[in-house]
């Protein structure tokens, strides 16, 4: 299993908590799990949405990649219930943000996520088949799992209006099971089924 | 993300509606029916008519899984 797939968003998080704080890594996340005392966000509003569209902007074009060249038909499936979802919470994103008038602002997280997403890309388009299924599921593993974390550590204690704060947390079911899901997957392709 | 109840009980000719409350598409799916996608915010309603337990899932997202008890 390739586990460097997807390290890139809670890599890019670490780093950014750690230069919010002006101190190391370590000293960003204490800061950050301190909680009581309120810390200033590590990102602002506009920041927190263009993190949040990238992500699932992200995550659709994976899946479309996915429809190009996977083999398995349940991992065909799960890559179009990839871009059916992600594309839905975008719209709903895209619909709050013109609603409160953000413009969603590009940042150094969200320049993260494109590097390694593109990188991501790169290999999975040297890959067909079984072996692109194995990659491609592995990939969306620790995408997933580096969501969750994003949303639980950086993006909700961040998100300053209450409806884009509650829009996160709406959101975070879905991620959990599309986490549950391609772990399911995982285990079914290591399987040899 | 689950049917909420997982497990409902109804009397033989009763109607259930699932209410999607989501943001994100759902289908409410059995052996010999299945309701299609069913949009954020939409709903979708079936008369349930045999007896017996009848379970059901959604085929977009396989952790979710109910039953309804027909009595």
């Amino acid at each position: 299993m390739d586990k460097r797939f997807g390290r890139g968003l809670t890599l890019a998080l670490l780093a950014l908590l750690g230069a919010g704080a002006g101190a190391g890594a370590g000293a960003g996340l204490r800061a950050q799990a301190a909680g009581a005392t309120k810390a200033a966000p590590a990102l602002s509003d506009p920041q927190v949405a263009h993190v949040a569209v990238t992500a699932n902007t992200i995550d659709v074009g994976m899946g479309k990649l996915a429809l190009e060249r996977a083999r398995g038909a349940a991992v065909r499936s799960f890559a179009r219930t990839m871009i059916r979802d992600h594309t839905a919470v975008n719209a709903k994103a895209g619909a709050l943000a013109a609603r409160l008038h953000v413009t969603p602002l590009d940042n150094d997280v969200s320049a993260s996520l494109q590097k390694s997403a593109g990188e991501a890309r790169a290999k999975l388009s040297t890959l067909r088949g079984r072996a692109f299924d194995r990659a491609y599921i592995d990939r969306e593993v620790s995408y997933h799992q580096g969501m969750l974390d994003a949303i639980d550590k950086v993006l909700i204690p961040s998100a300053q209006n209450a409806e884009l704060k509650q829009l996160l947390v709406d959101v975070r079911p879905a991620i959990a099971e599309h986490l549950a899901h391609a772990r399911q997957l995982q285990a079914q392709l290591a399987g040899g089924r | 993300m689950q049917y909420a109840p997982a497990a409902l009980e109804v009397a033989a000719g009763d109607t259930v509606v699932w209410q999607n409350t989501d943001i994100v598409p759902h289908t409410v799916t059995s052996k010999g029916w299945n309701s299609g996608p069913i949009a954020a915010g939409a709903s979708w309603k079936k008369v349930m008519r045999a007896r017996g337990v009848v379970a059901y899932h959604c085929t977009f997202h396989p952790t979710m899984v109910g039953t309804v008890t027909v009595r």
